[in-house]
């Protein structure tokens, strides 16, 4: 190979090698690239089967603490207000005190959200929790201002009961009335 | 060429006064990082080294480049999963058998939930068996595609790794259509599945595998089968040789490699592999090279095991309907005492198993993942032991680094394809 069937060589190869980057750029250029800037823009998830932070209904949970007992990390904490006799309130009249999860522990694996006698607890869409601390990663969901849930039928039924009975207004009082603020009322 | 040892030979260690200085001195470099009575180097490698697939350690003991002993470090990620079990039960043991062998973790799903029905012989339906058989053989190629990329990357072809990683992507893809986590899956429970395929997973599993095929031999072959420099590097190195492979009791790929036809889904089959037409993969020469080529060739039979799966999953439920083990469905609860007790009873309790025991192996993408479990009437397994393929697999170390040159470990420990989260539990 001659000096000029060198520089030929150099030329052509480069040339083959650079056709994958080319089409790659163009196709970029085009059509929009293959990358999202992610904490602006997300990659769509399925919002019924996705297991991500927890959604709760804290006036319609009865306290039965079947989702902590299923739990395989121990990650779920249930207090209820104690009633005359200073038993712990189960059941439709329990006012929670408090229900938190320990995202730290958390493993997302859903065994929490089959127990549920009255369908309030499942696994949500949301997946960010960012924080500087331990305790940033402690929700805590009796204070409400999550998403509720709502994602089965029964679970639909359920808040239509309350909201006609009046009883997600009269626990809200109820635990207002222990010093625990609604930041976003379950009905709406 | 790594010589056999001699009959009933004990395992190369590395001597005390090598492991006192190693461990004293952290890195093992400088002049402390010599023994004193040899003169020979000793060299830390890991826990933090990109090529040790997690947190493994070896202490070389190095003359020049040769390497005279290597001692393995394990325990960096122990978990007391064996323990966890036993505390536990049975059903929340199986998100923690997601970080078993953490490239596969519906592979061990499915190990652990089969174990367990197979002490009291529960039989889960047919459409579970099939989708369990189905994710178990996904479950093999997410671990080779993996284990061929850092193969690889380690070897110095960065590309490889990101085609394989691409397809990877896609086997996220169904998972998380199937279970909701893209890759902690927790997909079995006693006595069945957890969730039933969405509509259309199965058509976007047969065309995913139907092209896999033809994208390995793209992607992955043509790049490595015969390229010279990655044959070089790999044709000879980390021989384990037919009779050492199988006195370590290694099993899987590494095992098959060295020409031991051994497959759990041929010796002992479970889910039904004897009615699926493949074929068991088997080297010749037990090196790294046959490695390889034992791993792209099982993905192409585990291409084959599930799209004749696909093709025979049949209708029907994906539990049991013995709502002593398994939860009964969410309507029946709330409108039925009955169930309702057996769904109180299940999450509090634990599935309600007769006392036995005993041991069930399948055939990991790392080779055999064994359960003992030993029921006794609780909702908790009296002791769980897990025979784990990876820590076998590390074994025999030792024996396949003695003599190798050094550049030839990072060879030799991505072909032998471990995970550390399996091997320390």
């Amino acid at each position: 190979m001659g000096y000029f069937g060198n520089i030929w060589d150099g030329i052509r190869t480069t040339a083959q090698g650079l056709k994958l980057t080319t089409s790659v750029f163009a196709r970029a250029v085009t059509k929009g690239s293959y990358t999202l800037q992610y904490p602006e823009e997300n990659l769509p998830i399925d919002p019924v089967t996705h297991r991500g932070i927890h959604e709760y209904d804290v006036d319609r949970c009865i306290s039965c603490e079947a989702c902590a007992k299923a739990c395989p990390v121990d990650c779920i904490y249930i207090e209820s207000a104690p009633d005359a006799k200073g038993k712990p309130t189960k059941g439709k009249v329990s006012v929670m005190t408090r229900f938190d999860i320990d995202y730290s522990k958390c493993l997302f694996c859903g065994l929490c959200v089959p127990p549920c006698p009255s369908e309030c607890i499942q696994l949500g869409a949301r997946y960010s929790l960012p924080g500087h601390t331990r305790d940033e990663m402690v929700v805590h969901f009796h204070e409400g201002g999550y998403p509720v849930a709502e994602k089965t039928d029964h679970a639909k039924k359920m808040i239509e009961e309350f909201r006609a009975e009046g009883l997600y207004a009269k626990k809200r009082a109820e635990r207002a009335a222990l010093g625990i603020p609604t930041l976003r009322p379950a009905d709406g | 060429m790594t010589p056999v040892p001699p009959e009933g030979s004990v395992p190369v260690a590395a001597s005390p006064a090598a492991l006192a200085a190693a461990s004293a001195h952290g890195h093992g470099l400088g002049a402390e990082g010599f023994d004193p009575e040899s003169g020979h180097m000793i060299l830390n490698m890991g826990p933090s080294h990109p090529s040790t697939h997690g947190v493994l350690r070896i202490v070389l003991e190095m003359d020049g480049e040769r390497i005279v002993r290597a001692t393995p470090d394990i325990g960096y990620l122990h978990r007391g999963m064996e323990k966890i079990a036993e505390a536990y039960g049975y059903n929340k043991f199986i998100p923690y058998t997601d970080r078993f062998d953490y490239l596969a973790p519906v592979a061990n799903n499915v190990g652990v939930a089969m174990a367990i029905e197979s002490v009291v012989g529960i039989e889960v339906p047919p459409r579970a068996r099939s989708l369990r058989l189905s994710c178990a053989e996904l479950g093999r190629l997410h671990s080779h595609l993996l284990g061929l990329g850092c193969f690889a990357m380690d070897v110095g072809a960065l590309t490889v790794f990101l085609y394989c990683f691409r397809e990877r992507e896609s086997i996220y893809d169904f998972m998380e259509a199937l279970t909701g986590a893209r890759f902690t899956v927790s997909w079995t429970r006693v006595g069945g599945c957890a969730r039933d395929v969405p509509p259309g997973w199965i058509e976007g599993v047969r065309r995913f595998v139907q092209g896999l095929p033809g994208r390995v031999e793209r992607d992955v072959e043509k790049m490595l089968t015969t390229n010279r420099i990655f044959v070089d590097r790999l044709k000879g190195v980390g021989v384990i040789p037919k009779d050492v492979a199988l006195s370590y009791g290694l099993t899987g790929p590494v095992l098959r490699a060295s020409g031991v036809e051994w497959d759990l889904r041929k010796e002992r089959p479970y889910l039904g592999y004897e009615e699926y037409d493949f074929d068991v993969p088997v080297g010749e020469h037990g090196d790294a090279y046959d490695r390889y080529l034992v791993r792209i060739e099982e993905m192409k039979q585990s291409c084959k095991i599930i799209l004749q799966a696909l093709d025979r999953i049949p209708e029907g439920p994906i539990t049991v309907e013995d709502h002593k083990i398994s939860l009964p469905v969410k309507r029946s609860v709330l409108t039925n005492m009955e169930q309702l007790i057996h769904q109180f009873m299940v999450v509090t309790e634990g599935p309600e198993l007769a006392a036995g025991e005993r041991y069930f192996g399948i055939e990991n993408p790392k080779g055999e993942l064994g359960f003992y479990v030993v029921t006794d009437g609780t909702g908790k397994p009296m002791r769980l032991r897990v025979r784990g393929p990876s820590f076998v697999t590390l074994s025999c170390l030792p024996h396949v680094l003695k003599g190798a040159m050094f550049a030839d470990v990072v060879a030799t420990l991505a072909s032998l394809d471990f995970v550390m989260g399996e091997c320390d539990r």
